[in-house]
Protein backbone atom coordinates (compact mmCIF):
# COMPACT_ATOMS: atom_id res chain seq x y z
CA UNK A 1 0.00 0.00 0.00
CA UNK A 2 1.15 3.48 -1.42
CA UNK A 3 0.37 6.96 -0.01
CA UNK A 4 -3.01 6.76 1.18
CA UNK A 5 -3.51 10.55 -0.76
CA UNK A 6 -3.44 8.75 -3.79
CA UNK A 7 -6.25 6.29 -3.20
CA UNK A 8 -8.69 9.34 -1.86
CA UNK A 9 -8.07 11.18 -5.24
CA UNK A 10 -9.16 7.75 -7.02
CA UNK A 11 -12.23 7.79 -4.62
CA UNK A 12 -13.29 11.50 -5.42
CA UNK A 13 -12.10 10.35 -9.36
CA UNK A 14 -14.58 7.19 -9.17
CA UNK A 15 -16.88 9.59 -7.42
CA UNK A 16 -16.81 12.14 -10.53
CA UNK A 17 -17.09 9.89 -12.80
CA UNK A 18 -20.57 8.47 -11.85
CA UNK A 19 -21.67 12.18 -11.39
CA UNK A 20 -21.20 12.15 -15.02
CA UNK A 21 -23.28 9.21 -15.66
CA UNK A 22 -25.83 10.21 -13.04
CA UNK A 23 -28.51 9.60 -15.34
CA UNK A 24 -27.70 5.48 -14.31
CA UNK A 25 -27.29 6.24 -10.90
CA UNK A 26 -31.03 8.16 -11.01
CA UNK A 27 -32.32 5.40 -13.16
CA UNK A 28 -31.07 2.46 -11.14
CA UNK A 29 -32.43 3.91 -7.79
CA UNK A 30 -35.57 4.40 -9.47
CA UNK A 31 -35.77 0.97 -10.79
CA UNK A 32 -35.24 0.29 -6.72
CA UNK A 33 -38.83 2.44 -6.20
CA UNK A 34 -39.85 -0.02 -8.96
CA UNK A 35 -38.44 -3.26 -7.12
CA UNK A 36 -40.21 -2.26 -3.47
CA UNK A 37 -43.81 -1.74 -4.98
CA UNK A 38 -43.60 -4.98 -6.90
CA UNK A 39 -42.25 -6.53 -3.32
CA UNK A 40 -45.71 -4.36 -2.04
CA UNK A 41 -47.51 -6.13 -4.56
CA UNK A 42 -46.51 -9.46 -3.84
CA UNK A 43 -46.82 -9.23 -0.03
CA UNK A 44 -50.07 -7.81 0.17
CA UNK A 45 -50.80 -10.92 -1.80
CA UNK A 46 -49.05 -13.19 0.50
CA UNK A 47 -50.83 -11.09 3.93
CA UNK A 48 -54.25 -11.10 1.98
CA UNK A 49 -56.41 -12.06 5.37
CA UNK A 50 -53.80 -12.54 7.42
CA UNK A 51 -52.31 -10.29 10.37
CA UNK A 52 -48.85 -11.62 10.43
CA UNK A 53 -46.77 -14.15 7.61
CA UNK A 54 -43.72 -16.23 10.01
CA UNK A 55 -44.15 -13.77 13.15
CA UNK A 56 -44.01 -10.71 10.77
CA UNK A 57 -46.54 -8.06 10.32
CA UNK A 58 -46.89 -6.65 6.55
CA UNK A 59 -45.75 -2.89 7.29
CA UNK A 60 -42.86 -4.72 9.21
CA UNK A 61 -42.03 -6.47 5.88
CA UNK A 62 -42.27 -3.34 3.74
CA UNK A 63 -40.04 -0.98 5.88
CA UNK A 64 -37.52 -4.10 5.36
CA UNK A 65 -37.36 -4.26 1.86
CA UNK A 66 -37.40 -1.01 1.55
CA UNK A 67 -34.21 -0.74 3.40
CA UNK A 68 -32.84 -4.13 2.28
CA UNK A 69 -33.58 -3.05 -1.31
CA UNK A 70 -32.20 -0.04 -1.40
CA UNK A 71 -29.34 -0.87 0.77
CA UNK A 72 -28.58 -4.08 -1.64
CA UNK A 73 -28.40 -1.32 -4.46
CA UNK A 74 -25.14 0.76 -3.12
CA UNK A 75 -22.73 -1.60 -3.83
CA UNK A 76 -20.61 -1.06 -7.39
CA UNK A 77 -18.11 -3.19 -6.51
CA UNK A 78 -19.50 -5.32 -9.50
CA UNK A 79 -18.50 -2.26 -12.21
CA UNK A 80 -15.23 -2.26 -11.46
CA UNK A 81 -15.05 -5.84 -11.09
CA UNK A 82 -16.48 -5.65 -14.99
CA UNK A 83 -14.04 -3.09 -16.35
CA UNK A 84 -11.14 -4.50 -14.44
CA UNK A 85 -11.99 -7.82 -16.06
CA UNK A 86 -11.89 -6.39 -19.31
CA UNK A 87 -9.11 -4.82 -19.06
CA UNK A 88 -7.14 -7.95 -18.11
CA UNK A 89 -8.37 -9.96 -21.06
CA UNK A 90 -8.00 -6.59 -24.15
CA UNK A 91 -3.84 -6.52 -22.67
CA UNK A 92 -4.16 -3.21 -20.90
CA UNK A 93 -4.23 -4.69 -17.45
CA UNK A 94 -0.08 -3.63 -18.06
CA UNK A 95 -1.73 0.39 -17.28
CA UNK A 96 -2.22 -0.73 -13.50
CA UNK A 97 1.44 -2.02 -13.43
CA UNK A 98 2.86 1.28 -14.65
CA UNK A 99 0.81 3.58 -11.96
CA UNK A 100 1.80 3.97 -8.40
CA UNK A 101 -0.95 2.09 -7.05
CA UNK A 102 -1.56 -1.43 -5.75
CA UNK A 103 -4.43 -3.00 -7.68
CA UNK A 104 -6.12 -3.95 -4.99
CA UNK A 105 -6.44 -1.27 -2.99
CA UNK A 106 -7.39 0.91 -6.68
CA UNK A 107 -10.02 -1.53 -7.01
CA UNK A 108 -11.34 -0.75 -3.21
CA UNK A 109 -11.14 3.48 -3.79
CA UNK A 110 -12.78 3.09 -6.88
CA UNK A 111 -15.62 1.09 -5.95
CA UNK A 112 -15.67 3.16 -2.42
CA UNK A 113 -16.38 6.06 -4.29
CA UNK A 114 -19.16 5.10 -6.99
CA UNK A 115 -20.94 3.00 -4.01
CA UNK A 116 -20.22 6.48 -1.70
CA UNK A 117 -22.41 8.55 -5.17
CA UNK A 118 -24.78 5.84 -5.50
CA UNK A 119 -25.59 5.84 -1.86
CA UNK A 120 -26.32 9.44 -2.05
CA UNK A 121 -28.67 9.07 -4.64
CA UNK A 122 -30.06 6.01 -2.98
CA UNK A 123 -30.98 7.50 0.03
CA UNK A 124 -33.03 10.14 -1.72
CA UNK A 125 -35.06 7.80 -3.42
CA UNK A 126 -35.67 5.59 -0.17
CA UNK A 127 -36.45 9.13 1.40
CA UNK A 128 -39.28 9.36 -1.31
CA UNK A 129 -40.46 5.97 -0.94
CA UNK A 130 -41.03 6.19 2.75
CA UNK A 131 -42.83 9.20 1.96
CA UNK A 132 -45.16 7.50 -0.18
CA UNK A 133 -45.72 4.68 1.60
CA UNK A 134 -46.68 6.79 4.47
CA UNK A 135 -49.04 8.69 2.29
CA UNK A 136 -50.57 5.65 1.21
CA UNK A 137 -51.26 4.57 4.84
CA UNK A 138 -55.01 4.18 5.67
CA UNK A 139 -55.83 6.83 7.91
CA UNK A 140 -53.63 6.71 10.71
CA UNK A 141 -51.96 3.43 10.64
CA UNK A 142 -49.29 3.71 8.16
CA UNK A 143 -47.45 0.83 6.09
CA UNK A 144 -44.55 1.23 7.55
CA UNK A 145 -42.82 0.59 10.69
CA UNK A 146 -41.05 2.88 12.15
CA UNK A 147 -37.53 2.76 11.93
CA UNK A 148 -34.97 2.95 15.05
CA UNK A 149 -32.48 5.32 14.85
CA UNK A 150 -30.26 3.87 17.47
CA UNK A 151 -30.66 0.75 14.82
CA UNK A 152 -29.67 2.59 11.69
CA UNK A 153 -26.31 3.99 13.39
CA UNK A 154 -25.56 0.30 14.52
CA UNK A 155 -26.22 -0.48 10.47
CA UNK A 156 -23.85 1.97 9.34
CA UNK A 157 -20.10 -0.12 10.45
CA UNK A 158 -22.02 -3.18 9.27
CA UNK A 159 -22.91 -2.46 6.04
CA UNK A 160 -19.86 -0.88 5.28
CA UNK A 161 -18.30 -4.06 6.52
CA UNK A 162 -20.52 -6.46 4.30
CA UNK A 163 -19.84 -3.79 1.47
CA UNK A 164 -15.84 -4.60 2.19
CA UNK A 165 -16.22 -8.36 2.26
CA UNK A 166 -18.11 -7.83 -1.24
CA UNK A 167 -15.54 -5.91 -2.55
CA UNK A 168 -13.03 -8.06 -1.98
CA UNK A 169 -15.01 -11.49 -3.61
CA UNK A 170 -15.91 -9.13 -6.64
CA UNK A 171 -12.01 -8.52 -6.98
CA UNK A 172 -11.13 -12.13 -6.60
CA UNK A 173 -13.98 -13.10 -9.57
CA UNK A 174 -12.44 -10.20 -11.72
CA UNK A 175 -9.10 -11.23 -11.70
CA UNK A 176 -9.97 -15.09 -12.76
CA UNK A 177 -10.19 -13.47 -16.35
CA UNK A 178 -5.82 -14.07 -15.62
CA UNK A 179 -6.91 -17.58 -16.04
CA UNK A 180 -10.34 -17.29 -18.04
CA UNK A 181 -11.42 -16.21 -21.25
CA UNK A 182 -14.40 -15.33 -20.14
CA UNK A 183 -15.51 -14.84 -16.01
CA UNK A 184 -19.42 -13.75 -16.92
CA UNK A 185 -20.89 -16.54 -15.83
CA UNK A 186 -18.96 -16.41 -12.77
CA UNK A 187 -20.11 -13.04 -12.17
CA UNK A 188 -23.60 -14.12 -12.96
CA UNK A 189 -23.92 -16.66 -10.63
CA UNK A 190 -22.05 -14.52 -7.76
CA UNK A 191 -24.55 -12.02 -8.11
CA UNK A 192 -27.91 -14.06 -7.98
CA UNK A 193 -26.29 -15.86 -5.07
CA UNK A 194 -25.17 -13.06 -3.26
CA UNK A 195 -28.33 -11.13 -3.56
CA UNK A 196 -30.16 -14.26 -2.10
CA UNK A 197 -28.40 -15.21 0.58
CA UNK A 198 -28.05 -11.09 2.05
CA UNK A 199 -31.85 -11.14 2.39
CA UNK A 200 -32.57 -8.55 -0.34
CA UNK A 201 -34.90 -11.17 -2.21
CA UNK A 202 -37.30 -12.55 0.40
CA UNK A 203 -36.55 -11.37 4.44
CA UNK A 204 -34.31 -14.48 6.38
CA UNK A 205 -36.39 -14.25 9.10
CA UNK A 206 -38.59 -16.27 7.06
CA UNK A 207 -36.20 -19.26 6.29
CA UNK A 208 -35.40 -22.21 8.44
CA UNK A 209 -33.53 -21.87 11.82
CA UNK A 210 -30.62 -23.90 10.61
CA UNK A 211 -30.52 -22.25 7.61
CA UNK A 212 -30.77 -18.73 9.33
CA UNK A 213 -28.10 -19.50 11.80
CA UNK A 214 -25.28 -20.71 9.09
CA UNK A 215 -26.20 -17.91 6.90
CA UNK A 216 -25.70 -15.87 10.08
CA UNK A 217 -22.18 -17.16 10.47
CA UNK A 218 -21.42 -15.49 6.40
CA UNK A 219 -21.00 -11.90 5.20
CA UNK A 220 -23.87 -11.65 3.23
CA UNK A 221 -26.71 -10.77 5.15
CA UNK A 222 -24.41 -7.49 5.92
CA UNK A 223 -25.36 -6.35 2.68
CA UNK A 224 -29.42 -5.95 3.08
CA UNK A 225 -31.11 -8.39 5.99
CA UNK A 226 -28.79 -7.14 8.68
CA UNK A 227 -29.10 -3.15 8.48
CA UNK A 228 -32.79 -3.67 7.24
CA UNK A 229 -33.15 -5.38 11.04
CA UNK A 230 -31.73 -3.24 13.03
CA UNK A 231 -32.88 -0.36 11.55
CA UNK A 232 -36.52 -1.46 12.40
CA UNK A 233 -34.66 -2.38 15.96
CA UNK A 234 -34.14 -5.98 16.15
CA UNK A 235 -30.85 -7.70 16.64
CA UNK A 236 -29.18 -4.89 18.02
CA UNK A 237 -28.31 -7.08 21.02
CA UNK A 238 -26.23 -9.65 19.04
CA UNK A 239 -24.35 -7.06 17.37
CA UNK A 240 -21.16 -7.48 18.83
CA UNK A 241 -21.22 -10.83 17.92
CA UNK A 242 -22.20 -10.24 13.71
CA UNK A 243 -18.72 -7.91 14.12
CA UNK A 244 -16.74 -9.88 15.16
CA UNK A 245 -17.53 -12.26 12.02
CA UNK A 246 -17.87 -9.83 9.99
CA UNK A 247 -14.34 -8.86 11.12
CA UNK A 248 -12.83 -12.15 10.59
CA UNK A 249 -14.33 -12.45 7.10
CA UNK A 250 -12.54 -8.98 6.42
CA UNK A 251 -9.53 -10.17 7.36
CA UNK A 252 -10.06 -13.82 5.83
CA UNK A 253 -11.12 -12.30 2.45
CA UNK A 254 -8.53 -9.57 2.11
CA UNK A 255 -5.35 -12.56 2.55
CA UNK A 256 -7.35 -14.47 0.31
CA UNK A 257 -7.63 -12.08 -2.60
CA UNK A 258 -4.14 -10.69 -1.68
CA UNK A 259 -2.49 -14.64 -2.40
CA UNK A 260 -5.13 -15.09 -5.52
CA UNK A 261 -3.73 -11.93 -6.62
CA UNK A 262 0.05 -13.04 -6.21
CA UNK A 263 -0.89 -16.26 -7.78
CA UNK A 264 -3.02 -15.44 -10.93
CA UNK A 265 -1.04 -11.94 -11.86
CA UNK A 266 2.12 -13.85 -13.39
CA UNK A 267 -0.11 -15.24 -15.58
CA UNK A 268 -1.06 -12.10 -17.59
CA UNK A 269 0.84 -11.38 -20.89
CA UNK A 270 0.16 -8.30 -23.02
CA UNK A 271 1.14 -7.56 -26.57
CA UNK A 272 4.87 -7.60 -26.73
CA UNK A 273 5.25 -9.30 -23.76
CA UNK B 1 -41.01 -16.26 -49.88
CA UNK B 2 -38.91 -14.13 -48.15
CA UNK B 3 -39.85 -15.19 -44.99
CA UNK B 4 -38.93 -18.54 -46.08
CA UNK B 5 -35.57 -17.44 -46.81
CA UNK B 6 -35.20 -16.06 -43.08
CA UNK B 7 -36.48 -19.12 -41.64
CA UNK B 8 -33.64 -21.09 -44.18
CA UNK B 9 -30.81 -18.35 -42.54
CA UNK B 10 -31.89 -18.98 -38.93
CA UNK B 11 -31.84 -22.75 -39.52
CA UNK B 12 -28.20 -22.75 -40.74
CA UNK B 13 -27.05 -20.06 -37.87
CA UNK B 14 -28.43 -22.21 -35.31
CA UNK B 15 -26.81 -25.31 -36.99
CA UNK B 16 -22.98 -23.71 -37.47
CA UNK B 17 -23.65 -22.41 -33.55
CA UNK B 18 -24.05 -26.03 -32.72
CA UNK B 19 -20.99 -27.23 -34.25
CA UNK B 20 -19.71 -24.87 -33.01
CA UNK B 21 -20.86 -25.27 -29.18
CA UNK B 22 -19.49 -29.03 -29.88
CA UNK B 23 -16.05 -27.70 -29.47
CA UNK B 24 -16.40 -25.06 -26.84
CA UNK B 25 -17.37 -27.58 -23.89
CA UNK B 26 -16.15 -25.15 -21.63
CA UNK B 27 -19.23 -22.15 -22.62
CA UNK B 28 -21.63 -25.01 -22.70
CA UNK B 29 -21.16 -26.05 -19.27
CA UNK B 30 -21.17 -22.59 -17.76
CA UNK B 31 -23.95 -21.16 -19.44
CA UNK B 32 -25.85 -24.41 -18.11
CA UNK B 33 -24.50 -24.46 -14.63
CA UNK B 34 -25.46 -20.38 -14.56
CA UNK B 35 -29.09 -21.16 -15.82
CA UNK B 36 -29.77 -23.74 -13.17
CA UNK B 37 -28.47 -21.98 -10.46
CA UNK B 38 -31.08 -19.58 -11.41
CA UNK B 39 -33.83 -21.86 -11.66
CA UNK B 40 -32.52 -23.00 -7.96
CA UNK B 41 -32.88 -19.74 -6.14
CA UNK B 42 -36.34 -18.69 -7.30
CA UNK B 43 -37.14 -22.35 -6.50
CA UNK B 44 -35.90 -21.17 -3.07
CA UNK B 45 -37.71 -18.15 -2.93
CA UNK B 46 -41.18 -19.39 -2.88
CA UNK B 47 -40.34 -23.20 -1.08
CA UNK B 48 -39.31 -20.18 1.18
CA UNK B 49 -42.64 -18.47 1.39
CA UNK B 50 -44.49 -21.45 1.23
CA UNK B 51 -42.81 -22.84 4.08
CA UNK B 52 -44.66 -19.93 5.86
CA UNK B 53 -48.31 -19.34 4.23
CA UNK B 54 -50.66 -22.04 2.37
CA UNK B 55 -51.31 -19.74 -1.00
CA UNK B 56 -50.72 -16.48 -2.45
CA UNK B 57 -53.61 -14.30 -3.77
CA UNK B 58 -55.85 -17.85 -3.83
CA UNK B 59 -52.79 -19.35 -5.42
CA UNK B 60 -52.11 -22.91 -3.92
CA UNK B 61 -48.15 -24.12 -3.78
CA UNK B 62 -48.82 -26.82 -6.76
CA UNK B 63 -50.21 -23.63 -8.98
CA UNK B 64 -47.05 -21.48 -8.18
CA UNK B 65 -44.92 -24.69 -8.57
CA UNK B 66 -46.39 -24.72 -12.22
CA UNK B 67 -46.02 -20.70 -12.89
CA UNK B 68 -41.92 -21.35 -11.96
CA UNK B 69 -41.75 -24.24 -13.84
CA UNK B 70 -43.29 -22.12 -16.97
CA UNK B 71 -41.00 -19.06 -17.01
CA UNK B 72 -38.46 -21.55 -16.50
CA UNK B 73 -39.12 -23.19 -19.31
CA UNK B 74 -39.86 -19.96 -21.40
CA UNK B 75 -36.54 -18.39 -19.70
CA UNK B 76 -34.39 -21.87 -21.11
CA UNK B 77 -36.43 -21.15 -24.69
CA UNK B 78 -35.70 -17.67 -24.96
CA UNK B 79 -31.80 -18.00 -23.71
CA UNK B 80 -31.07 -21.07 -26.11
CA UNK B 81 -33.02 -18.94 -29.30
CA UNK B 82 -31.99 -15.44 -29.27
CA UNK B 83 -31.21 -13.82 -25.53
CA UNK B 84 -27.48 -13.40 -26.44
CA UNK B 85 -27.74 -12.54 -29.85
CA UNK B 86 -30.22 -9.51 -29.08
CA UNK B 87 -27.60 -8.88 -26.10
CA UNK B 88 -25.27 -8.14 -28.53
CA UNK B 89 -27.16 -5.34 -30.96
CA UNK B 90 -26.12 -2.43 -28.70
CA UNK B 91 -22.62 -3.40 -29.38
CA UNK B 92 -23.15 -4.23 -33.15
CA UNK B 93 -24.55 -0.51 -33.03
CA UNK B 94 -21.86 1.12 -31.40
CA UNK B 95 -18.90 -0.48 -33.00
CA UNK B 96 -20.16 -0.42 -36.43
CA UNK B 97 -20.05 -4.11 -36.69
CA UNK B 98 -24.05 -3.87 -38.14
CA UNK B 99 -22.68 -3.11 -41.13
CA UNK B 100 -21.96 -6.38 -41.68
CA UNK B 101 -25.16 -8.27 -41.17
CA UNK B 102 -27.14 -5.23 -43.69
CA UNK B 103 -24.79 -5.94 -46.57
CA UNK B 104 -25.95 -9.72 -46.10
CA UNK B 105 -29.07 -11.02 -48.15
CA UNK B 106 -30.62 -12.07 -45.22
CA UNK B 107 -32.78 -9.94 -42.03
CA UNK B 108 -30.10 -8.09 -40.04
CA UNK B 109 -32.70 -8.42 -36.91
CA UNK B 110 -32.82 -12.14 -37.21
CA UNK B 111 -29.45 -12.42 -37.93
CA UNK B 112 -28.04 -10.68 -34.83
CA UNK B 113 -30.82 -12.22 -32.45
CA UNK B 114 -29.87 -15.89 -33.81
CA UNK B 115 -26.54 -16.17 -34.76
CA UNK B 116 -25.31 -16.63 -30.86
CA UNK B 117 -27.92 -19.81 -30.39
CA UNK B 118 -27.11 -20.96 -26.97
CA UNK B 119 -27.99 -24.88 -26.52
CA UNK B 120 -26.61 -24.87 -22.89
CA UNK B 121 -29.73 -23.05 -21.73
CA UNK B 122 -32.08 -25.57 -23.46
CA UNK B 123 -30.84 -27.82 -20.54
CA UNK B 124 -32.88 -25.88 -18.22
CA UNK B 125 -36.00 -27.03 -20.06
CA UNK B 126 -35.37 -30.65 -18.03
CA UNK B 127 -36.10 -28.68 -14.53
CA UNK B 128 -38.69 -27.09 -15.96
CA UNK B 129 -40.42 -29.97 -17.24
CA UNK B 130 -40.04 -31.61 -14.00
CA UNK B 131 -41.79 -28.70 -12.39
CA UNK B 132 -44.16 -28.85 -14.56
CA UNK B 133 -45.13 -32.69 -14.43
CA UNK B 134 -45.07 -32.81 -10.72
CA UNK B 135 -47.25 -29.62 -9.77
CA UNK B 136 -49.52 -30.81 -12.74
CA UNK B 137 -49.49 -34.07 -10.74
CA UNK B 138 -49.81 -32.89 -7.66
CA UNK B 139 -52.90 -30.91 -8.53
CA UNK B 140 -54.85 -33.55 -9.81
CA UNK B 141 -54.38 -32.13 -13.47
CA UNK B 142 -55.38 -34.81 -16.00
CA UNK B 143 -54.04 -32.45 -19.36
CA UNK B 144 -56.14 -33.93 -22.57
CA UNK B 145 -54.26 -32.85 -25.66
CA UNK B 146 -56.25 -29.69 -26.29
CA UNK B 147 -54.64 -28.44 -22.88
CA UNK B 148 -51.05 -29.48 -24.23
CA UNK B 149 -51.82 -27.76 -27.44
CA UNK B 150 -53.42 -24.72 -26.02
CA UNK B 151 -50.25 -24.21 -23.85
CA UNK B 152 -47.77 -24.78 -26.57
CA UNK B 153 -49.73 -22.53 -28.50
CA UNK B 154 -49.18 -19.75 -25.79
CA UNK B 155 -45.73 -20.52 -25.07
CA UNK B 156 -44.78 -19.83 -28.51
CA UNK B 157 -46.91 -16.31 -28.55
CA UNK B 158 -45.34 -15.56 -25.42
CA UNK B 159 -41.51 -16.26 -26.92
CA UNK B 160 -42.51 -13.84 -29.85
CA UNK B 161 -44.01 -11.13 -27.25
CA UNK B 162 -40.42 -11.78 -25.16
CA UNK B 163 -38.43 -11.35 -28.45
CA UNK B 164 -40.52 -7.85 -29.45
CA UNK B 165 -39.79 -6.88 -25.52
CA UNK B 166 -36.08 -7.75 -25.81
CA UNK B 167 -35.13 -5.68 -29.22
CA UNK B 168 -37.14 -2.94 -28.03
CA UNK B 169 -35.55 -2.37 -25.20
CA UNK B 170 -32.04 -2.44 -27.29
CA UNK B 171 -33.49 -0.17 -29.70
CA UNK B 172 -32.64 2.98 -28.50
CA UNK B 173 -29.23 2.07 -28.87
CA UNK B 174 -29.19 3.87 -32.22
CA UNK B 175 -29.30 6.97 -30.21
CA UNK B 176 -27.88 6.71 -26.81
CA UNK B 177 -24.15 5.19 -25.88
CA UNK B 178 -25.50 3.38 -23.11
CA UNK B 179 -27.97 1.41 -22.45
CA UNK B 180 -27.18 0.43 -18.40
CA UNK B 181 -30.35 2.43 -17.24
CA UNK B 182 -32.70 -0.06 -19.53
CA UNK B 183 -31.16 -3.08 -19.27
CA UNK B 184 -31.50 -2.65 -15.13
CA UNK B 185 -35.29 -1.64 -15.60
CA UNK B 186 -35.49 -4.48 -18.45
CA UNK B 187 -33.66 -6.89 -15.62
CA UNK B 188 -36.29 -5.82 -12.83
CA UNK B 189 -39.22 -6.22 -14.82
CA UNK B 190 -38.52 -9.68 -16.24
CA UNK B 191 -37.68 -10.74 -12.32
CA UNK B 192 -40.64 -9.88 -11.08
CA UNK B 193 -43.09 -11.11 -13.82
CA UNK B 194 -41.62 -14.74 -12.52
CA UNK B 195 -41.38 -13.73 -8.73
CA UNK B 196 -44.95 -12.29 -8.53
CA UNK B 197 -47.71 -14.34 -9.39
CA UNK B 198 -50.42 -13.24 -11.29
CA UNK B 199 -52.93 -14.01 -8.68
CA UNK B 200 -51.20 -11.01 -7.19
CA UNK B 201 -51.83 -8.48 -9.59
CA UNK B 202 -54.96 -6.84 -8.90
CA UNK B 203 -57.05 -3.62 -11.02
CA UNK B 204 -54.96 -1.09 -12.96
CA UNK B 205 -51.58 -3.22 -12.42
CA UNK B 206 -53.48 -6.06 -13.87
CA UNK B 207 -53.85 -3.54 -17.23
CA UNK B 208 -50.37 -2.18 -16.73
CA UNK B 209 -48.43 -5.87 -16.20
CA UNK B 210 -50.92 -7.79 -18.65
CA UNK B 211 -50.80 -4.89 -21.82
CA UNK B 212 -48.93 -2.30 -21.30
CA UNK B 213 -45.80 -3.79 -20.45
CA UNK B 214 -46.55 -7.30 -20.82
CA UNK B 215 -44.22 -8.63 -18.88
CA UNK B 216 -46.65 -10.28 -16.41
CA UNK B 217 -48.15 -12.13 -19.39
CA UNK B 218 -45.07 -13.94 -20.03
CA UNK B 219 -45.18 -16.88 -17.65
CA UNK B 220 -49.27 -16.29 -16.95
CA UNK B 221 -50.61 -16.62 -19.85
CA UNK B 222 -49.77 -20.23 -20.67
CA UNK B 223 -50.18 -21.46 -17.32
CA UNK B 224 -53.93 -20.14 -17.49
CA UNK B 225 -53.93 -21.40 -21.15
CA UNK B 226 -53.16 -24.73 -19.76
CA UNK B 227 -55.92 -25.13 -16.60
CA UNK B 228 -58.51 -23.90 -19.44
CA UNK B 229 -59.09 -20.08 -17.88
CA UNK B 230 -58.41 -18.20 -20.99
CA UNK B 231 -61.09 -18.64 -23.16
CA UNK B 232 -61.78 -16.78 -26.50
CA UNK B 233 -61.45 -13.41 -24.85
CA UNK B 234 -58.31 -13.91 -23.39
CA UNK B 235 -56.39 -15.54 -26.93
CA UNK B 236 -58.11 -12.73 -29.05
CA UNK B 237 -56.39 -9.99 -25.85
CA UNK B 238 -52.64 -12.06 -26.17
CA UNK B 239 -52.77 -11.68 -29.59
CA UNK B 240 -53.77 -8.59 -29.86
CA UNK B 241 -51.11 -7.94 -27.38
CA UNK B 242 -48.38 -9.13 -29.20
CA UNK B 243 -49.40 -8.09 -32.72
CA UNK B 244 -48.69 -4.67 -31.42
CA UNK B 245 -45.72 -5.56 -29.84
CA UNK B 246 -44.33 -6.88 -32.84
CA UNK B 247 -45.44 -3.78 -35.23
CA UNK B 248 -44.66 -1.69 -32.85
CA UNK B 249 -40.69 -3.64 -32.65
CA UNK B 250 -39.90 -3.74 -36.32
CA UNK B 251 -41.54 -0.12 -37.26
CA UNK B 252 -39.03 0.76 -34.01
CA UNK B 253 -35.78 -1.51 -35.60
CA UNK B 254 -36.69 0.00 -39.09
CA UNK B 255 -36.74 3.88 -37.79
CA UNK B 256 -33.47 3.05 -36.01
CA UNK B 257 -31.57 1.60 -38.92
CA UNK B 258 -32.62 4.76 -41.02
CA UNK B 259 -30.88 6.92 -38.38
CA UNK B 260 -27.99 4.21 -38.35
CA UNK B 261 -24.57 6.11 -39.77
CA UNK B 262 -22.18 2.96 -39.93
CA UNK B 263 -18.68 2.43 -38.86
CA UNK B 264 -17.39 5.22 -41.18
CA UNK B 265 -20.14 7.72 -40.65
Amino acid sequence: MRRPGIYAAVVRTAFADRVAWRADAFFGAFMALARIAFAFVLWSAIFDGRAEVGGLSLPVVTSYYLVAVFVYQIDQSGSSAEMLAAEIRAGRFGAYLARPVDPLAWFLAASAGRSAFQATIVAFAAALAALAFSLLGPGASSLLEPLDPAGILAALPVLISGLFSLGLIKFMTAILAFKFQDIGAFQIAQNCLVEFLSGALIPLALMPGAIRAALEMTPFPALASLPAELALGRGLESLPGTAMVLVGWNVALYAAARAMYASLSTRYEEFGS
Amino acid sequence: MKVLKNLRCVRALVVARLSRYASESGSFWAALIVDTLVFFIQAAVFWVIYLNVDDIGGWDKWRSVFFVGTFTLVDGLYMTLYFFGVLGIPDAISTGRLDLYLAKPFDPLLHLAFERFNPGSLFLSLPAFLLIAVAAANMGAAPRAGDVAAYLGALSLMLILVFDLMVLVRVPAFRLKRLGAANVAEGALVEFAFRVPPSAYRGALKLVFRVFLPYGLIAAFPTEAFFGETGVGGWAAAIAVVAAFTALMRLAWRRGLARYESAGG
